[in-house]
């Protein structure tokens, strides 16, 4: 055995072996742990079909099936989002941090049902205030998020709904559903293209440091 | 001059050592999953896991999802503690040059 030999099992390594099996750890674990987090087509489906039930409401003849415009497509999205979910999940495994994050939205999004859809028939609806809640609701989500993933990035975003819920209790007419708007495109579909450009990104890096994906 | 600590031959192997590191950090994992994490071959992926189970570093379940079924593998309490042994035995033997 040389002055850098190791005994392991019998047999001599050096450092540079040692050192790869760190490697291997760190880049395995990595692995693991991103296996579940990549979910920038969500909030870029969620982007348009906000957008698809704004331009659908404001749009049609007031007798052309106006009223449907939300119920329809958030319960489309709704649908296609656990279709979409079950299919990129399957045969990936689970961990606590993909656990926690989707509490988190679970429970975001049931929260915005239940408060939605009884507002919105009670005959009580109110502009501004409906939106904000909406608006402060998603920013609790997002916010949560980048505390837990320690991502300010994601901060940012929740604060920015959250800014947009300020916006529109202080605007007036169609000025609620610009806000809306403003906020989805720059919090929905940017976010969920950037996420999306991270997610190609970080799996090609992967891919040339050799760890595979599913 | 200090005693160098050994290290745990079944972890040490590249493809089990990548296995529990793969499996630190999730819940569970399918056989599936595992394999094309690692590249293995099946029968490869499946010897090296009956170490690992035989050692009791993981525990497998076999059960029947969406009417498929599927192997279930996850990492004992055991296998966490031989894996944050290993990782402190090796860093020991690099003499404490990595931080973290």
């Amino acid at each position: 055995m040389d002055a850098d030999g190791r005994a392991v099992g019998g047999s001599a390594m050096n450092d540079h072996e040692l050192t790869e099996r760190i490697v291997l750890i760190e880049s395995m674990m990595r692995a693991g742990r991103k296996s579940t987090e990549y979910w920038g087509w969500n909030f870029l489906l969620w982007g348009i079909a906000y957008f698809v039930a704004v331009a659908w409401s404001s749009l049609l003849p007031e007798a052309g099936g106006r009223w449907l415009a939300w119920p329809v497509t958030m319960i489309f999205a709704v649908l296609l989002t656990i279709g979409i979910a079950r299919r990129r999940t399957r045969n990936k495994p689970r961990s606590e941090k993909s656990r926690a994050l989707q509490a988190i939205w679970t429970a975001m999004g049931l929260g915005i049902f239940v408060f939605a859809f009884p507002v919105a028939w009670s005959g009580h609806f109110q502009a501004q205030s409906f939106m904000a809640a909406i608006e402060v609701m998603l920013g609790i989500a997002h916010v949560g998020s980048g505390i837990f993933l320690r991502w300010q990035t994601q901060i940012v975003v929740g604060a920015l709904w959250w800014a947009a819920a300020i916006a529109s209790c202080l605007v007036s007419g169609n000025g609620v559903a610009y806000v809306f708007l403003a906020a989805t495109l720059v919090c929905n579909i940017g976010f969920g293209i950037y996420l999306m450009i991270r997610e190609s990104r970080d799996k090609a890096l992967a891919r040339a440091a050799g760890v595979q994906h599913a | 001059m200090p005693e160098l600590p050994d290290l745990d031959p079944v972890v040490h192997g590249k493809m089990r050592l990548a296995l529990l590191s793969l499996l630190s950090g999730v819940d569970e994992a399918e056989f599936t999953w595992l394999r094309a994490q690692t590249g293995s071959t099946d029968g490869n992926l499946g010897a090296h896991l009956l170490k690992l189970e035989e050692a009791g570093y993981v525990a497998m379940e076999k059960k029947f999802v969406a009417r498929k079924p599927v192997t279930l593998y996850r990492m004992t309490e055991t296998g966490r503690a031989a894996l944050e042994r290993y990782i402190a035995s090796l860093k020991a033997l690099l003499g404490g040059a990595l931080a973290g």
